[in-house]
């Protein structure tokens, strides 16, 4: 039983935070809110592929640096490839947060508001 | 619509839980993600990259179309943010000068 | 956020202690890209974290370290400059777009006293293209999100 949570355990932390993350997109009408949301979701997807690379019994993936020269085993280092697509992922949710932090300057500057019924009912009348 | 939406995220994080049952274990070995590409791209960084961080080797050298890309990305941003700001600057200052 | 916040110890640790460190330690991870963690991306993170915590500790106006934003942009494109150099130096020279091999290093090594191969050369070329280019826009967004809110 315990064995079975501790294998399961992030995957269901990261439901969870899909989740928290999917509510704020939805069901809040603030669009900073919604903005904080799109973070929160982006996070999850970034942490289920980090916990997809762990290796048990594996160290850091630089090579040399725990096992010494011309050892390459690649069963003794974390998957790199998931590090990798992440940091561009990152980098990436970063420049969306901040187009989208600006489109919302943009809109205040507009109709004075960010909630989004407001904006609606401004926009039909 | 609440009720609706709050019906529709607790289907999703039972259908995510479910779905988690079929995942490979927390730091399983044997998972696919960790059997194909990436034992070969970590020997082929030992032979032909000959550097020790292999999450540079691999974003620098093997993908480096991708992060080519990945700069494009972060340089139009930047230029949409520029642009989108200053226009509405613009407009606003057209609008009320006095400011 | 815009205004200064007087506190002798704020300005003082900001200013006198961290930030300079910080900038220290983003030229230390995209230097040291290769062989330990690190690379283009965090030392970008780094030293835009820095350039930002100049404007969050002293306000934007006072801040010594303001870049215009004209400057900014250029120096993304230079960022960008940097790394096609990358890719289309070893196209000059006869090889395949972002193939290190051919880059010459004989020079640099007998400069520095190292002994760095030519793949290890573009990759290091290559990140400090990403580095320019990442540090600038990050601090131009926050430059540009933050300054329109003042008025």
């Amino acid at each position: 039983m315990i064995e079975e949570i501790s294998a399961r355990f992030p995957y269901w932390a990261i439901a969870v935070l899909l989740v928290v993350g999917l509510y704020g997109m939805m069901g809040k009408r603030s669009l900073v809110k919604q903005v904080i949301g799109l973070s929160i979701f982006q996070s999850a997807i970034i942490l289920f592929f980090i916990s997809g690379s762990l290796l048990e019994g594996a160290t850091i993936p630089i090579l040399y640096s725990v096992h010494g020269e011309g050892h390459a085993n690649p069963d003794d280092f974390v998957n790199p490839l998931p590090h990798v697509l992440m940091l561009t992922a990152i980098v990436v949710g970063v420049a969306i947060i901040g187009v989208a932090l600006s489109f919302l300057v943009s809109i205040y500057r507009e109709f004075g508001t960010l909630d989004e019924r407001e904006l609606l009912d401004d926009v039909r009348e | 619509m609440k009720v609706l939406m709050f019906e529709f995220l607790a289907v999703l994080i039972a259908l995510l839980i479910w779905a988690s049952a079929d995942l490979p274990d927390r730091a399983d070995p044997e998972a696919p993600a960790n059997q194909h590409l990436s034992p070969d791209l970590t020997r082929l960084t030992e032979s032909d990259v000959v550097i020790p961080n292999l999450v540079s080797a691999i974003l620098a050298d093997f993908r480096s179309y991708d992060t080519l890309g990945e700069t494009f990305v972060i340089f139009t941003a930047g230029l949409a943010v520029v642009l989108v700001l200053q226009r509405s600057r613009r407009v606003r200052e057209e609008e009320n000068p006095d400011e | 956020m815009n205004d200064r916040y007087d506190s002798v110890i704020l300005h003082f640790i900001a200013r006198v202690f961290l930030v300079p460190l910080i900038l220290v330690f983003g030229v230390y991870v995209l230097l040291h890209g290769e062989l330990s963690p690190g690379g283009g991306f965090q030392a970008g993170a780094i030293v835009a974290a820095a350039l930002l915590l100049v404007r969050l500790a002293l306000g934007n106006r006072q801040a010594a370290l303001r870049i215009p934003q004209g400057l900014l942009i250029w120096l993304a494109c230079i960022g960008l400059g940097i790394y096609m150099f990358g890719g289309i130096l070893p196209l000059i020279l006869g090889y395949n777009f972002l193939d290190y091999a051919p880059i010459p290093v004989d020079w640099y090594n007998q400069f520095a006293g190292e002994a760095r191969t030519a793949r290890s050369m573009g990759i290091l070329i290559i990140e400090i293209g990403v580095f320019f280019g990442v540090a600038a826009v990050l601090v131009l967004i926050y430059d540009l999100v933050a300054g329109s809110s003042r008025q």
